[in-house]
């Protein structure tokens, strides 16, 4: 009787995946599976070249090859979707420990490029906005097109992998302007999270004013003054886009 | 159910990287677009809009690889009803899958020849009736480069893609240099095994360049040019299918090299005008 042809696609599938725990199928060559073994190597590098096309430079082609390839023989991918490798990819550097081919810096700089292609590639719908509304009076529209994320590096200004860096808390915004242009603006927790009081629906004299409590001020009104440029700031930088038309 | 509407001409691949190089000149005379659904799918922003854009421009068509058509897991409703929301929202009006298999219950990022058992036969069309019942549409499956002949195999490749075609009511895609590749690593006969096909079903090819790997086997590559057997295999079939086919370029030339691109979508271009003539 023919053997389930399922039984063989579910043992060569475990064989790929882990060659040393599981046997290879009988009726399939060393040969074989060497070849597919590289072949879904290069696919993976493909699927990240596209998305981590700086930090592959930074690293080189020889660093960067090894640390793909340590990858995919050791991180257990949990998307079923191929735009979801990327981010698989940015949790691994996350998890992987520190060597000395990779600069201290490095996930981190993998966590910001992969942050630029996933602001590129949103899906977003813009609310109708009034763009000189009264932002201190008025709910904000900010632009949907956005993501912070603080870091341990000043990933932004780097440049080289040789560049003299220190660590140094970075907090930033990757925006797209007018549906296409990148645009990365530094920032700080207390912006942020004065953007999120915004986002969850509060005026900007509103959000001023829980500001003011939380950091318990004792003259709120600074506050407030301070607030009308702070929000202008924002709408300059594009986080802002208006008020609710 | 819908029909996808009919593309002809010459095409062109194309992958989000290289988006730019169609802002290059000269553009190539290219009558429709083909794209890989993997690639694009869940890439929205500036990519979507980009694509939207050509594809008021050319027709779409989209090739596939991550649906598994015969996996030995289930089929994943959500990425169906994904490419089916994409279809619509990017105007694609051919749709090509994998005749092959490429997870279990997750990606496993290959291509992996589906044994040739009668089983399988049932089991591959059963999935891409279920496919195109979702879709709406009628689905062409492709031939696969492989390197290995699964255990246990009751029919041959031919046979097996013939069989699952004719159950499963789809079209045939064929890709040339897959077919190409595959005779030469498994020394078999090409015109005999196209013979063993329904070509009157295929409504779509697919040629791209082929590098030699390990072993001396060689593989498709989409980085190399078409090479001379491909073009004269390829000169032969458009002999034997219906004519106005179309017929897709998958090369991804250096960005100094598109030039070369624009003369091979030429010579597809002059291949299909002497089979008219």
């Amino acid at each position: 009787m023919v053997k389930d042809f399922r039984h063989f696609q579910f043992e060569f599938a475990r064989h790929l995946r882990q060659p040393h725990v599981f046997p290879r199928p009988e009726g399939v060559t060393a040969q074989s599976v060497e070849i597919y073994q590289n072949a879904r190597f290069a696919r993976v590098k493909e699927v990240l070249a596209l998305v981590f096309v700086r930090s592959h430079t930074l690293l080189g082609h020889q660093a960067w090859g090894e640390l793909v390839e340590h990858f995919y023989w050791h991180w257990p991918t949990h998307g079923t979707r191929q735009n979801h490798l990327p981010y698989e990819f940015v949790c691994f550097l996350a998890d992987f420990p520190k060597t000395e081919e990779t600069p201290a810096w490095f996930a981190n700089f993998v966590q910001y490029e992969w942050m630029q292609w996933r602001v590129s590639a949103m899906n977003v719908e813009t609310p109708a906005f009034n763009p000189t509304g009264d932002l201190m009076r008025e709910r904000v529209v900010l632009n949907p097109a956005r993501e912070d994320a603080s870091f341990e590096w000043p990933v932004h200004s780097i440049e080289t992998e040789s560049d003299p860096i220190e660590p140094a808390t970075t907090v930033l915004w990757v925006l797209r302007i007018n549906h296409e242009e990148l645009q990365v603006v530094p920032t700080d927790m207390f912006t942020v999270q004065l953007v999120s009081l915004l986002k969850s629906g509060l005026t900007g004299e509103e959000a001023m004013a829980a500001m003011a409590a939380w950091f318990e001020l004792k003259n709120p009104q600074d506050l407030q003054a301070e607030g009308v440029h702070i929000l202008n700031d924002l709408r300059e930088a594009g986080v802002i886009l208006g008020t609710v038309a | 159910m819908m029909q996808t509407k009919n593309l002809k001409g010459a095409g062109w691949a194309l992958r989000p990287v290289n988006l730019k190089l169609l802002e290059q000149e000269p553009i190539p005379p290219l009558d429709f677009l083909a794209i890989c659904s993997e690639e694009w799918l869940g890439l929205g922003g500036t990519y979507s809009t980009a694509l939207q854009k050509l594809s008021d421009r050319y027709p779409l068509a989209c090739h596939g690889r991550g649906l598994s058509l015969g996996g030995p897991g289930i089929l994943d409703q959500n990425l169906i009803k994904d490419l089916k929301s994409f279809i619509n929202s990017q105007k694609i009006t051919s749709i090509t899958e994998q005749l092959a298999w490429s997870a279990d219950d997750m990606p496993l990022y290959g291509s992996f020849p589906i044994p040739g058992t009668y089983e399988a036969v049932r089991w591959t069309a059963s999935r891409i009736s279920q496919v195109q019942d979702a879709l709406g549409m009628q689905i062409g499956v492709s031939n696969v480069a492989h390197f290995m002949v699964p255990p246990d195999a009751q029919i041959n490749e031919a046979e097996f893609i013939a069989a699952v075609v004719k159950e499963a009511g789809c079209k045939l895609h064929l890709d040339v240099t897959a077919l190409y590749v595959n005779s030469q690593n498994f020394a078999f006969d090409v015109q005999s095994f196209l013979e063993m096909l329904p070509l009157d079903l295929v409504n779509y090819v697919l040629v791209s360049g082929l590098t030699q790997g390990n072993y001396g086997l060689l593989t498709p590559s989409r980085l190399e040019p078409v090479s001379a057997p491909v073009w004269q295999l390829l000169a032969n079939l458009v002999e034997k299918i219906k004519p106005q086919t179309p017929i897709c370029l998958q090369y991804e030339p250096q960005a100094s090299d598109w030039s070369s691109c624009v003369e091979d979508v030429g010579q597809i271009a002059r291949l299909q005008f002497r089979s008219q003539v």
